[in-house]
């Protein structure tokens, strides 16, 4: 049986690593990548924190939250699209032109 | 055991996702990362989660970033030399983010005290009475969701270089 502690301790390092990602990649689908790994990582701290109960609650949150992450992984990979049909370059350095 | 393999698999395909330089590369290492997730899953004896994140995540959210990366030629290696000092930024500012999660997680004890039922029967029925609602709501959201993306993504550019 896994105490809570160590999956808690695992989702951590997951999520620091998505950051260290998020932040020295430039590839936009790889920093969304990394942002997926980060919640995920999110994901296995709340199943890890539901261990202490075993509220079936938390996996109903997990599944929403991960239908939800579909969603947005849709959207935000057709914005890629977009950018790149205008721009012809997947580098984040280059769509500064979003900010205003 | 088991738990300690998967976690050094997920940990170790999650850096090889972050330092490849090719997307694909990338992707693979996180198909890999998501499936040990799944184990994990399955390990904490919630089956009907891990078979859900294998499928929607390790399936069909992959095989979109794929599709995208294939179809659109977007397979262009990086080089990861050029940011030094924002790696080591980065690498400080996860460590000092990891440090303060981890040292403030309360140490539980493993605990079966309470074993209430994790079944694919218990979260169907719970689903579909308590959190009806919000399963509702969900499939507007994938509503808007479709209808946005093919907005964005299945119109021309208009200024076309």
């Amino acid at each position: 049986m896994i105490s809570s502690t160590h999956i808690l301790i695992l989702s951590s390092i997951l999520f620091s690593i998505g950051l260290i990602g998020v932040i020295i990649r430039r590839n936009a689908i790889v920093a969304l990548m990394c942002v997926e790994l980060m919640l995920n990582a999110g994901l296995l701290g709340i199943i890890g924190s539901s261990l202490t109960t075993r509220d079936p609650s938390a996996q109903i949150l997990v599944l929403f939250i991960m239908l939800i992450a579909a969603a947005e992984v849709a959207v935000g990979l057709a914005i890629i699209v977009m950018a790149f049909q205008h721009l012809r370059d997947t580098d984040l350095d280059n769509y500064s032109s979003m900010k205003w | 055991m088991i738990f300690l393999g998967l976690s050094a698999i997920t940990i170790l395909s999650a850096v090889i996702m972050v330092l490849s330089r090719r997307p694909i590369y990338s992707i693979i290492s996180l198909i890999v990362c998501l499936y040990g997730l799944g184990g994990i899953y399955l390990l904490t004896q919630s089956q009907f989660l891990a078979i859900v994140h294998m499928i929607v995540y390790a399936g069909a959210i992959m095989v979109l970033f794929l599709f995208v990366i294939m179809l659109m030629n977007l397979d262009f290696p990086e080089s990861l030399i050029r940011h030094k000092g924002i790696r080591l930024g980065a690498i400080l500012t996860s460590g000092v983010i990891a440090t303060i999660i981890i040292s403030r997680i309360d140490r539980f004890a493993p605990s079966d005290a309470v074993r209430q039922s994790l079944t694919v029967k218990a979260i169907g029925k719970l689903m579909f009475t308590q959190y009806i609602a919000v399963f509702e709501l969900s499939t507007i959201v994938f509503l808007s969701a479709t209808i946005g993306v093919i907005l964005v993504a299945g119109s021309r550019p208009v200024t076309p270089r």
